[in-house]
């Protein structure tokens, strides 16, 4: 019997070393390069002259909720919805207003008065007439009190709109309001001929929209995919490649064994991937061209100002002097961010160039803790102020923005600040604690503007339970040029009010500016046209001149 | 018991601090207070909370879960038609197929795989295919099913293009011959049914094994062997069919488990079905949505007892003939 | 039984690796070469080598540092979870198969209520309903795990209730209190504890694929199922952030299956018989 035992422990210890090997043969043959890959021997370095022709599969992480933008809100609804829909005003590459339906537009004098004048004899994609009265009818519905949108407010603002003729689209506000313009950007022209009957919360018409824009739905299968094909009647002229297939692939690491097999075109890719998975593999470095662009928000530190000792304006910027921000965007973004000084997009009108970053200074930080009444140390070397250590709470939401308070923890432990980080989910995060104002410190983000009003975030008056300016701030100066600049649309005085105000914000330093993060993006070199390097508009500002050459194009299985 | 169901799942969502209107896609500053108000009283979330779980009953009782809040176009369950006739197919009506498509799969593959298995650990009690089919069974159990599936992806798709890497359908899939359909869909799902296979093994082939050592010592196999049947004769004629009658239960009750276990195959094989669904869900606190998929999920699973006590009793004579007397 | 289980060399096997990984967790600040949430940003994403034998992650951070106090929260959910499954199945199951009658009936029905939900939706909805912190994490497997141990408590002392030894103590007066707990319950342990070790290796996989959901343990604390997710993305370039983790969660769940399986087999007295 003994002997036995041994000798099933023998064989059970070969069984399970043979298994051991089989699994790590299976590992090692995984991570190698390939090299059967059939698609690896084309080279996609030349370029071909621009074609009309093919598909662009690109990867999205979530299925819209619907295609109508006002109602579903989301920002995988509205990279779609874009391609579909037009608005009356557009951003052009340096995010500049520019006409999209709209030709031309006049501001009457006492700047209450907008007038659109449509370009002529613009289609939607069933061929009915695009008319200012589709305007109006779609102003009518995303001021709609029944209307389930949270966009509602901007065009409420509207005390009248009317549509004199077919081409003309009149808005007249109650007082001047600079922001307005803006607003027409962001709003999607409906069709009133199919929705005019229709409840605009419930419609199919979300799910199988007809647009005026480059491209028209042609199947969306839920949750699988959105296939778009090219719209004859764009109001826009014609892009070059006919198909967008929109593949929804929620895992980002099956995403990028996607792009490996060469089975999608584009997906955005995080710091790691771009700086290090994709250089590290030949096959794929030589097939996707890798592009970089100004990302769409900042994150920051806020602090709650009306706690001490953040409303002393020393403090604050002691912190701000504290942390390291290149040390952030070196850890957090491999680099691939920058610093900001101002909630405005570097490089765009807004943005004043004469600001600069708080420098990383510890002595200068301690230096001002001290004036304003820190001593140093107690017994964990922590500065204290009337026998209490200087000790806060940072929360936050997300990974990414946890590794920069972590690194934000530790500069400022060697300050003498203690700390403590928690991290939240969202809803609890809002709830809990932002709206009851329960936090010392928060790292979060918020979008970089396009337009320059950020009257909700930093207005005084905008402290409510629900309302966006939870730190607390208040400054009468930053008040008074938040309102002048709603009411200046003169764009020259405004760019003026808003530098100054970035300025004093700095200066104020209510919150720490640490990174804004690079929107990065892979997309397969067969897709040619793209501008490089991206302008402040990212690269998907001219998707319609993208192309595909015939060289280059993946077979496909055609309807016979 | 629905009722039971349905204050648990309801309960469940008023932990929730929070609702739709308070994600962080909706935490923009263009979205105002008074909107995000005017949001939560159009979708009834104001109302006290006693009035929100009758309202919710009612729904129940008639299994129309309203429309998504997510998506306000979607019917929760199933199809709805306006009146210029444009039908729009219900969340749960288009997930609940796949989702049992995949899972009635990888029962077969567990079945056909793990019976024998189990067969022949029991025939070889400790001995070395009895314990090499153990830890082979547990490995499977064990590995973190993510993983192995990105392997394999990696393995089957990008080196060697073997098979499909996510979703369900090729590009160009609607221009083929149905017969390529049903292949290409087939290889789509070769993956996900044998991830979530693998991990099924242990369970059926362990059941089986101590279900078959079980009967093999009663007295009616000992009588079948003494009456100078084959061996042959005594373990599959016999023994096989009294050792499988428990596993009918078995594989009703591991319904919820199968409807559930199916979030992370489903978000790693980017496939539309329930797990999906309700991940998706949570996430953004779409209530109607939560709400249904563990309605009906119970529902499948009652159904699903109800089948397995059915065909218990079809196949076990004691009970056939205590149900005849 | 003690014999038999010895004479397993699968169960054996399963002891010995439990056994070297709580070791392995206990000693983690003694032999974590680094601190496990220390940053360095200029290590990143290092491969194994002499001075980080399990590489670092996206961030410096060592990864054989974090395995080591991984070890010891993805243990830890692990035992907290079918701790509160355990008490939670011993109480109603005792209660349920002591009393029987209507109060049977009651406890059996929430069972199946219980059992009829998907589990994992259950747990999901809940945890990020609730924040996924570690406790809620253990609280709320736990809450969802106790219907299979209520059953076999329940079916066990339905079973030893009617036997000699405990209607004679009832005879002479026991006290149900004593009654439940010096006779019917050391009785029915060894089931408990085979079905808790089992339990344990379901918690852990577990929590594996709520990391994955990213509902799992919360960064900065390390847990297996953490390092794995974080490391999925670059599977095919940083194997070793997924490599290590995923042999410790296979290995650890591997070691309980197998050794809950052993012990299972030894108790039960059909195959005792061969």
């Amino acid at each position: 019997m003994i002997i036995n035992i041994a000798k099933h422990k023998l064989v059970q210890a070969k069984l399970a070393k043979l298994m051991l090997i089989a699994f790590s043969a299976l590992l090692v043959s995984a991570c190698g390069e390939s090299s059967n890959n059939q698609t690896s021997n084309i080279d996609y370095s030349k370029s071909y002259p621009a074609e009309n022709g093919g598909t662009l599969i690109e990867a999205m992480t979530a299925d819209p909720s619907g295609l109508i933008a006002m109602t579903a809100g989301e920002s995988a609804a509205s990279a779609i919805a874009g391609s579909i829909f037009n608005s009356l005003l557009k951003y052009d590459k340096n995010l500049d207003l520019a006409g999209e339906l709209a030709e031309s537009w006049d501001v009457s004098n006492d700047q209450k008065t907008i007038t659109f004048h449509l370009k002529p004899n613009l289609k939607w994609a069933d061929n009915a007439p695009l008319t200012s009265d589709d305007v109006l009818f779609t102003w009518q519905k995303v001021t709609d009190d029944n209307t389930r949108t949270p966009y509602g407010s901007d065009y409420k603002l509207v005390a009248k709109a009317e549509a004199p003729d077919a081409n003309t689209f009149r808005v007249t506000y109650a007082a001047p309001y600079a922001p307005a313009l803006s607003t027409w950007a962001g709003l999607h022209i409906l069709p009133k001929h199919l929705l005019k009957d229709q409840d605009i919360n419930t419609t199919a018409f979300a799910r199988n929209p007809v647009g005026s824009s480059y491209y028209k739905l042609e199947r969306w299968k839920n949750g699988q995919f959105i296939k778009l094909t090219r719209n004859a009647n764009s109001t826009q002229g014609q892009a070059k490649i006919d198909n967008l297939l929109s593949r929804i692939i929620p895992d980002k690491a099956a995403q990028f064994l996607e792009l490996s097999a060469d089975n999608i075109d584009q997906m955005s890719l995080n710091p790691i991937q771009y700086a290090r998975v994709l250089p590290a593999r030949p096959v794929l470095n030589k097939n996707v061209a890798l592009y970089k662009e100004l990302g769409s928000g900042y994150t920051y530190l806020g602090f709650n100002l009306k706690r001490k000792p953040f409303d002393d304006v020393r403090v604050r910027q002691a912190i701000n002097y504290a942390i390291n921000k290149q040390e952030i965007i070196d850890g957090v973004l491999l680099g691939l961010g920058e610093p900001v000084a101002s909630p405005y997009k570097p490089g765009t009108r807004w943005s004043n160039p004469s600001l600069q970053p708080y420098p990383y200074d510890p002595n200068k930080a301690k230096a001002l803790l001290k004036e304003a009444g820190f001593v140093c140390c107690d017994s964990e070397n922590y500065l204290t102020r009337d026998d209490k250590r200087f000790s806060f709470e940072i929360l936050t939401t997300n990974k990414e923005r946890e590794t920069s308070a972590v690194l934000i923890q530790r500069r400022l432990k060697e300050v003498g600040i203690q700390v403590n980080i928690r991290m939240l989910e969202w809803a609890s995060f809002l709830g809990r604690f932002i709206e009851p104002r329960e936090f010392d410190a928060i790292v979060l983000g918020w979008g970089l503007g396009l337009d320059p009003d950020q009257y909700s975030i930093w207005h005084s008056s905008q402290q409510g339970a629900k309302q966006f300016n939870f730190i607390g701030y208040s400054n009468p100066k930053v008040d008074q040029l938040l309102e002048a600049g709603r009411l200046e649309l003169d764009l020259d005085k405004r760019q003026k009010i808003y530098h100054e105000f970035s300025k004093i914000l700095l200066e104020d330093s209510p919150i720490v500016y640490l990174s804004a993060g690079y929107g990065l993006t892979a997309v397969h070199k067969r897709v040619q046209g793209i501008s490089n390097p991206a302008p402040p508009a990212g690269i998907g500002h001219n998707t319609q001149e993208w192309y595909i050459p015939n060289q280059y194009a993946r077979t496909e299985i055609n309807a016979n | 018991m629905i009722i039971g169901i349905s204050l648990i799942s309801f309960f469940i969502m008023h932990l929730a601090p929070g609702d739709i209107t308070t994600t962080e896609a909706s935490f923009n500053p263009k979205a105002s207070a008074e909107s995000r108000q005017k949001l939560r009283e159009l979708y009834s979330l104001d109302k006290p909370v006693i009035v929100q779980y009758g309202l919710w009953m009612k729904r129940m009782a008639t299994l129309d879960f309203g429309t998504s809040f997510a998506s306000h176009q979607r019917p929760v369950f199933w199809q709805t038609q306006d009146k210029d006739g444009n039908v729009t197919l219900g969340m749960i009506q288009e997930a609940l197929p796949i989702t049992l498509l995949i899972n009635v799969l990888s029962l077969i593959l567990i079945i056909t795989i793990a019976l024998p298995l189990g067969v022949i650990s029991a025939l070889r009690q400790n001995q070395l295919a009895d314990r090499g089919i153990t830890l082979f069974v547990f490995i499977g159990f064990a590995i973190p099913s993510f993983w192995l599936a990105l392997m394999l992806m990696y393995w089957t798709g990008v080196q060697h293009t073997w098979l499909p890497i996510s979703g369900l359908e090729s590009m160009g899939h609607e221009n083929m011959p149905w017969l390529a359909q049903m292949f290409d869909t087939l290889k789509h799902l070769t993956l996900p049914v044998f991830i979530s296979g693998i991990t099924g093994l242990a369970g059926i082939s362990l059941f089986a094994r101590n279900g078959m050592l079980e009967v093999l010592h009663q007295d009616y196999i000992t009588t079948a062997r003494a009456k100078g049947l084959s061996e042959n004769r005594v373990v599959y004629g016999h023994a096989l069919r009294n050792a499988l009658l428990p596993l009918i239960t078995i594989l009703g009750l591991s319904i919820p488990g199968l409807i559930g276990g199916s979030v992370i195959a489903e978000s790693i094989f980017a496939i539309p079905g329930m797990g999906k669904l309700f991940y998706d869900a949570v996430t953004m606190r779409d209530f109607p949505v939560i709400m249904g998929i563990l309605t009906i999920g119970a529902l499948l699973t009652l159904v699903g007892n109800l089948f397995a006590d059915v065909a218990y009793a079809w196949a076990d004579p004691r009970v056939r003939r205590g149900v005849a007397q | 039984m003690m014999k038999k289980v010895l004479s397993n060399p699968l169960a054996i096997i399963g002891f010995a690796i439990i056994a070297s990984i709580m070791l392995l967790a206990l000693v983690a600040p003694f032999i974590a070469p680094y601190d496990p949430d220390a940053i360095d940003v200029k290590a990143i994403l290092l491969s194994p080598s002499t001075s980080h034998i399990m590489g670092t992650d996206g961030l410096g951070r060592d990864v054989f540092s974090r395995m080591l106090y991984g070890a010891r929260i993805s243990l830890m959910v692990g035992f907290v979870a079918v701790g509160i499954a355990t008490a939670i199945g011993i109480v109603l199951g005792a209660i349920a198969g002591f009393y029987r009658g209507w109060v049977d009936t009651v406890i059996m029905r929430i069972v199946d209520v219980m059992l009829s939900i998907p589990s994992f939706f259950l747990i999901l909805a809940v945890i990020a309903f609730l924040s996924p912190s570690i406790w809620n994490i253990m609280i709320v497997i736990g809450l969802t795990s106790w219907m299979g141990v209520t059953r076999l408590v329940r079916a066990e002392f339905l079973s030893l209730r009617n036997r000699e030894f405990v209607l004679a103590a009832q005879v002479l007066g026991a006290k149900d209190a004593r009654l439940i707990f010096t006779h019917l319950l050391p009785n029915s342990l060894t089931p408990i504890i085979v079905s808790s070790i089992l339990g344990i290796a379901s918690a852990v996989l577990l929590e594996s694929g709520l990391s994955f959901l990213g509902m799992g343990v919360q960064a900065p604390q390390a847990s297996w199922g953490n390092i794995l997710t974080d490391g999925k993305e670059y599977i095919q370039f940083a194997w070793w952030l997924s490599l290590f983790p995923g042999l410790a969660i296979l290995l650890t769940v591997l070691g309980y299956n197998l050794l809950g399986d052993g012990l299972r087999d030894a108790y039960n007295p059909r195959s005792n018989q061969h």
